[in-house]
């Protein structure tokens, strides 16, 4: 029998953090990179700008399905919990 | 006020706003550490829980809460970065505007002292004729000489201050560099990059991958990655039904993507050979509207008509058959125990009809990844010459090397790209050009078992093509050219050749051949149509193309074989004989693919007869005896 042991809001509270790692990131207001002067550097804070905010997006995703999968487990073990205690009357 | 000379102005920019700019970056940062610190929350919040499936989410959170860092980390960097320009930018606006407001002053102080020197009267006679930096030659000044002087010594000052403008631009121009590759080496931005491999168009996929989120990425962005291996770490990401959908939504895309494993290429290009033929047979169904249109406002002649409507047709009903044959054909697999199975369809790793673009792979397939197995000794490509086009590119001569070098070797049939059509289209390099970055991609997607070797083999003007993609950059542990034209345009030997140099070259040539025989460039010569030729390169070792059945010593040569029916002369057939099956020649390629004993190019013996040089073919001789080179 595998061991099990848990309360709900242990996991109502992972559940919850997880979904604020994952709320859709909103970047204030982004000055335009025209105040650089400099194509060069405009060009390089471009490809680290973009970067910077596929990642904040992905990672979102990531957090997001984490929160998904907290949540069936939670939801599993909560199963299995019920029926124990059915089984054991 | 223009001043003559002057840099463009190094102070260009807003330092507050580029500190604006790093406060936003600064904003990033302190989200992405918030949403670590919730992930760490998260795990804590689980740190009292006892289940094997939460300790199989610890690791998760975990990363994703260091990957959550790492992005702030990223994001703070180039916040530190832009503060530390907008401070440099402050200084160098500072300078430069100082600097101006001097050359400015020494300026005008030119006009002062010309002048002083010049009266009104003198300005009108030679003033037109003098530069703002020329002063009147002291020959032709009656006046107090020391007023040249100080005419003179105004425009040194000048200059001088102008020089110390645009040292700042020079400055600006540096400070720019450095600060576009400190960007550009933020560890994360250099990670996900791989260090600029990866252009603006790969971001989406490598960010993805990065983070381990791959599973919304489309086909077209893992095909921005442009780099073959990264493509492959993705795609590997992504799970079975992940990968159907994308083959499903952009086939051309994966169908053709160095990089992908064969068994998805092929699965791709199957939708993409049905599409093919959809089109085509919509094109027939167009031409016959046209035919019908255009006969029935005939007045005469309805038969020519008909007939070139007819001929136009028939070329895409062709085009059709060919493709569904391809779609049917049996290929015989044999696996690693012996077993044979067959399967149906050909096995098209390129499909794309735009570009005259088609290649297909030969051998077994591992079941797991779709790729060529690990077991597999000899992966080959062959690439074909002349006259080859999406129907015709020699696929039958894959197959038969790989039949011939057995279930441990592998082999494409690669012609991907448009090949010239005819001997006078093959006296231009141009197609060889173009061919020669696309072999060189291509054998750098295909995923060569640890073990195993790959050859590169190009016959004719394939031979030429091999030649440029390995002055491209392309890798391959063997290179054999088959009756090539030349080792490509502007070669003048292996030294040219980045990663292929110190790697075994081999070559074979008919010794009567007629259609690249005649063309052979000499050593060094730049002028010859497809570059040195191969038979005489150093570091290439010719081989025998010997007689037409190996088997048998009394066989025709190779030289005086005539294919039966083809009305061509032996020295034309003799051009692409080597590929018969059993031929010396062909036996010799197959060793320089699997690795083995090949015959060495007998040399011909010149003997005088009647007074008159007769040659005879090293095979012919009376001493011949066959010499073997180990293939390494």
């Amino acid at each position: 029998m595998a061991d099990v042991e848990f309360e709900d809001s242990d996991f109502a509270e992972a559940i919850l953090n997880l979904q604020k790692a994952a709320d859709d990131p909103a970047d204030g207001f982004c000055p335009a990179f025209g105040v650089l002067g400099s194509p060069v550097v405009e060009s390089a804070l471009g490809d680290v700008d973009a970067i910077i905010r596929h990642a904040m997006s992905a990672l979102a995703g990531v957090g997001h399905d984490l929160s998904v999968d907290v949540d069936t487990v939670h939801t599993e073990l909560r199963a299995l919990d019920a029926q124990l205690a059915g089984a054991s009357g | 006020m223009t001043l003559p000379g002057l840099a463009a102005d190094p102070g260009e920019g807003s330092a507050d706003g580029i500190r604006d700019l790093a406060a936003f970056f600064r904003a990033r940062a302190g989200a992405e550490r918030d949403r670590s610190t919730h992930a760490h929350r998260a795990l804590s919040a689980l740190a009292a829980v006892t289940a094997a499936s939460v300790d199989a989410l610890r690791p998760r959170i975990t990363v994703v809460a260091g990957r959550f860092t790492d992005v702030a980390d990223a994001a703070d960097e180039a916040a530190g970065v832009l503060d530390e320009y907008a401070d440099a930018l402050a200084d160098l606006q500072r300078r430069a505007s100082a600097a101006r407001e001097q050359a400015e002053s020494d300026y005008a102080a030119i006009q002062t002292r010309r002048s002083i020197a010049l009266n009104a009267a003198s300005e009108f006679v030679v003033g037109w004729a003098l530069e703002w930096d020329d002063v009147l030659p002291s020959w032709l000044y009656l006046d107090d000489p020391s007023l040249l002087d100080r005419w003179q010594g105004a425009i040194d000052d000048y200059r001088a201050a102008r020089d110390a403008y645009n040292a700042l631009r020079d400055e600006r121009d540096q400070l720019d560099h450095d600060t576009a590759a400190r960007l550009a080496g933020i560890p994360l931005i250099a990670e996900i990059t791989h260090d600029g491999v990866v252009g603006a168009g790969g971001f989406v996929a490598a960010t993805a991958l990065w983070a381990g989120d791959t599973d919304a990425v489309t086909a077209e962005q893992i095909a921005a990655l442009g780099d073959p291996e990264l493509i492959r770490q993705v795609w590997d990401s992504l799970d079975r039904a992940e990968k159907d959908a994308l083959i499903a939504a952009s086939p051309d895309v994966l169908g053709n993507l160095d990089g992908i494993p064969i068994g998805d290429r092929v699965a791709a290009n199957r939708l993409n050979i049905e599409d093919e033929i959809a089109a085509r047979e919509a094109e027939i169904e167009r031409l016959e509207r046209l035919r019908d249109a255009a006969v029935n406002h005939s007045y005469y002649g309805q038969g020519s008509v008909e007939r070139e409507y007819d001929d136009l047709i028939a070329e895409q009903q062709r085009l059709i058959d060919y493709y569904q044959g391809l779609l049917m054909q049996e290929i015989q697999v044999v696996d690693e125990t012996g077993a044979v199975r067959t399967e149906t369809g050909a096995r098209v790793v390129v499909f794309d009809p735009s570009h005259q673009a088609i290649a297909t792979y030969h051998g077994p397939l591992d079941p797991v990844t779709g790729d060529i197995p690990s077991w597999v000794r000899s992966v080959a490509i062959s690439v074909p010459g002349t006259g080859s086009n999406m129907t015709d590119f020699g696929d039958e001569r894959a197959a038969d090397l790989q039949a011939a070098a057995g279930p441990g070797t592998a082999v494409f049939q690669w012609a991907g790209g448009a090949f010239p059509q005819s001997i006078p289209d093959a006296m231009s390099a141009s197609y060889s050009h173009d061919l020669a970055p696309r072999l060189r991609d291509f054998a750098a997607g295909i995923a060569v078992p640890g073990s195993a070797t790959l050859t590169v083999l190009g016959h004719s003007y394939g031979g030429a093509a091999v030649g440029l993609a390995e002055a491209a950059g392309l890798r391959a542990d063997r290179v054999l050219y088959v009756a090539a034209a030349g080792m490509g345009e502007g070669v003048s030997g292996v030294d040219d050749f980045p990663h292929t140099s110190d790697v075994p070259h081999y070559a074979m040539m008919s010794r009567n051949d007629m259609v690249v025989g005649l063309i052979q460039g000499s050593e060094g010569d730049l002028h010859a149509l497809h570059g040195q030729s191969t038979l005489t390169a150093d570091g290439v070792t010719r081989l025998e193309s010997g007689v037409i059945d190996a088997t048998r010593v009394d066989s025709d040569d190779i030289e005086d074989y005539n294919v039966p029916g083809n009305g061509m002369p032996s020295a034309i057939d003799s051009h692409s004989s080597l590929y018969t099956p059993g031929s010396t020649a062909f036996e010799n390629m197959v060793a320089v693919i699997t690795g083995g004993q090949a015959e060495v190019y007998a040399e011909n013996e010149i003997i005088l007869a009647g007074g008159r040089p007769i040659t005879i073919d090293g095979i012919d001789r009376d001493d011949y005896e066959p010499v073997y080179t180990e293939v390494d």
